[in-house]
């Protein structure tokens, strides 16, 4: 086998197949868009959400220093079309989760938590943000490395890097995003029905942009699934060892005592000791 | 040697190799804050847009000036989650936890928060502060808080590492025969150490500091204060406002600006002792620049150990923050009224009919003067200087030369209009 994983024209055929797919087919969420039905009731919540929408300018630049040493945000090569609208950082309000969902976000895509249609299996993988790669499917670290076995030197490499706490993500940048017949389900911001989506908010009035939106959110959930959903053992949304994760990572993820303490949380004001962390 | 004396000696000498100088050993996360602080990304945006950050970089808060402070030393009421504003508030007056090395005192910036509050900066931020309140700090607090001069830096910076592994290496070979272990080297080995390096901060360091305001001439044009004859409070004037610019043209700006450091920085004059946190107004009595502690000031660390003598008075006259050296043109000074009264000023005042006569009498002779070109002589000779300098004949002698190279012209111009 050709030690280059890239240059072997089947796989090169399906990454290009894949590549210019999203412009000739359209999406899962694309398809739920266009065919979902908008309620009065429903119409009445958007509108009421757009007037009292107000726009948000990010201060980063204040004068007066943060007194820990801060590490700048992260920008990815392509965008998700969400953020055509939702700030880089998008969870805001919920004070106990909303630092925690932003992490999560940095190598999670955002319909992978809030695009779950009943009765649909999806399947997921790693989707490239940055890089030359941007937007292509990406293999699986371990895949990477089985590839790469015959150079004793790469192999040396990747040993190093384990020991280093290798990330889990196959490149920065990378996020795991929800496939559907392998095609991914998430829309750039330069796909053709971001485009008219935006082309379409920006000529429209209060009422059109309240219909505008109500279209878009209606394959969404407000929620995303709970921690456990991807933090325990059984039945968990994702098969970490095909994303590439490596047991003690899988063991990392599956016995995390910050799920395990959100875990206590009954109601949405509740407040618990810290000290119950590392019970 | 009876065996019982050779096992007796045995024993005493294994416990006194166990006997090393160590220290207790630190935890300097004994709350398990690192759980979760410790990851990467935990960020927001708040309600008025502000990019908040709850991630702390594990590597660099260990190596930087609070390393060994818990973070509940600081943030003492954090006790649940998720977190109440209000308890994580900071008071940088507040005694912590971690032990002042030399005497085992708990450690606290308490006295040099108290000089800081009764200084010209007083009213600047040193408790209630919280991640979240510093863009209204900004917009309320006209004074620097503690954090504002004071983030969490490196304890060496990154400069200085090169040269503090060099006397590292030497000393952990020198003291390391008693004191043993990393925890003597990690808690009071580099805490120590640090000092063979010299102080945290050069004068360059300081005078940065003060110029994040004070070369701020938008930023110094809106500070208030008192006018001691009316009690009210005013707008500074121009002399405050290019502090920093005249500082610059002094000899001690240009030194330390060439890091020649036998110049003075601002805090050198203006907060010299204690913890140097007590900038005063020169009005105050206790001033360093007070007109009767200037000459102490001037002559303190050998710098002008002359300006204290009684014949040397005049020295502390001279004024560090001359306005008049100043180039005219910068944007404070359309405002500047009191330059008029500047000796500058009153020179050009003096020598402006000179000037307008000279100038008029130059246009003059531009305009209407004679156009022919001819040598000028000056009116009170000068011939050696026309010979030695110039190296031109003097007056007499050229006009002999061109009365006798004019002799011989006319004459043959003579014959020629009489052969016609």
């Amino acid at each position: 086998m050709n030690n280059s994983y890239k240059s072997h024209p089947i796989v090169m055929i399906i990454c290009w197949l894949i590549l210019i797919s999203p412009a000739t087919a359209k999406t899962l969420y694309q398809e739920h868009v266009e065919q979902t039905e908008i309620s009065d009731k429903v119409l009445q919540k958007s509108l009421k959400q757009v007037k009292k929408h107000k726009e948000i300018d990010i201060i980063d630049d204040l004068s007066m220093p943060p007194f820990h040493k801060r590490v700048a945000l992260p920008t990815t090569k392509k965008q998700p079309f969400c953020m055509t609208c939702h700030l880089p950082l998008p969870h805001q309000k919920n004070e106990r989760s909303r630092t925690f969902m932003n992490m999560h976000s940095r190598y999670i895509a955002c319909e992978t938590c809030h695009f779950r249609p009943e009765k649909t299996t999806l399947d997921y993988r790693w989707l490239a943000y940055d890089g030359i790669e941007a937007g292509n499917t990406l293999a699986p670290r371990h895949a990477l490395e089985i590839i790469n076995e015959s150079s004793i030197q790469t192999e040396r490499k990747h040993k190093a890097q384990f020991k280093k706490r290798a990330p889990l993500a196959p490149q920065p940048g990378a996020r795991i995003s929800p496939f559907y017949n392998d095609m991914p389900i998430l829309l750039f911001k330069e796909n053709t029905f971001a485009q008219k989506i935006k082309t379409e908010w920006k000529n429209a009035d209060e009422n059109q942009r309240a219909k505008i939106k109500a279209k878009l959110h209606a394959p969404l959930k407000k929620k995303g699934p709970s921690c456990k959903k991807c933090h325990e053992k059984d039945n968990a949304m994702f098969d970490l060892e095909a994303l590439g994760a490596t047991p003690m990572q899988i063991k990392a993820i599956q016995n995390n005592i910050i799920v395990r303490f959100f875990d206590r949380f009954k109601k949405e004001d509740d407040r618990i000791r810290i000290n119950k962390l590392l019970q | 040697m009876p065996l019982n004396r050779f096992l007796l000696l045995m024993i005493a000498l294994f416990i006194v190799s166990l006997q090393t100088v160590d220290a207790a050993q630190r935890h300097p996360d004994p709350d398990g804050c690192f759980s979760c602080h410790s990851l990467e990304g935990l960020d927001y945006i708040d309600k008025k847009g502000v990019l908040r950050s709850a991630s702390i970089n594990k590597q660099h808060y260990y190596s930087a000036l609070h390393g060994s402070v818990p973070c509940k030393d600081c943030h003492r009421q954090i006790r649940d989650y998720p977190h109440k504003v209000e308890n994580g508030e900071v008071n940088c007056g507040e005694s912590c936890h971690v032990e002042e090395p030399s005497e085992g005192e708990p450690y606290t910036h308490k006295a040099v928060v108290k000089e800081y509050k009764n200084s010209v900066h007083g009213d600047g931020w040193s408790k209630g502060l919280t991640g979240g309140n510093r863009l209204r700090e900004e917009k309320e607090a006209a004074d620097p808080s503690c954090r504002f001069c004071h983030p969490n830096e490196l304890y060496i910076s990154e400069a200085e590492l090169p040269k503090f592994k060099e006397s590292f290496d030497h000393l952990d070979s020198e003291c390391g025969s008693c004191h043993q272990g990393e925890i003597w080297l990690g808690q009071f080995g580099g805490h120590i150490l640090r000092r063979f390096i010299g102080s945290r901060w050069n004068k360059n360091d300081h005078n940065k500091m003060c110029n994040t305001c004070h070369a701020d001439h938008q930023r110094m044009a809106n500070v208030e204060q008192k006018n001691e004859k009316t009690g009210k409070k005013e707008k500074v004037g121009p002399r405050f406002i290019l502090a920093s610019d005249s500082y610059a043209t002094t000899l001690h700006g240009r030194l330390l600006e060439t890091n020649v450091m036998q110049g003075a920085s601002c805090i050198d004059c203006h907060a010299p002792k204690e913890f140097r946190h007590g900038v005063l107004r020169d009005e105050e009595k206790e001033a360093a620049t007070h007109t009767e502690n200037l000459a102490e000031t001037c002559a303190q660390s050998g710098c002008h150990g002359y300006a204290t003598h009684p014949l040397n008075y005049r020295f502390v006259k001279t004024d560090l923050h001359d306005i008049d050296m100043i180039p005219v043109i910068n944007d404070i000074a359309p405002r500047d009224q009191s330059r008029l009264e500047s000796g500058w000023v009153k020179a050009l005042i003096a020598l402006l009919p000179i000037i307008i006569i000279l100038g008029g009498g130059s246009l003059l002779w531009w305009l209407f003067g004679s156009k022919k070109k001819s040598i000028t002589f000056s009116v009170l000779g000068g011939d050696a200087f026309q010979e030695k300098m110039i190296g031109r004949k003097p007056k007499n002698k050229v006009k002999k030369k061109v009365a006798k190279k004019i002799k011989p012209v006319s004459s043959s111009s003579e014959k020629e209009a009489k052969d016609e």
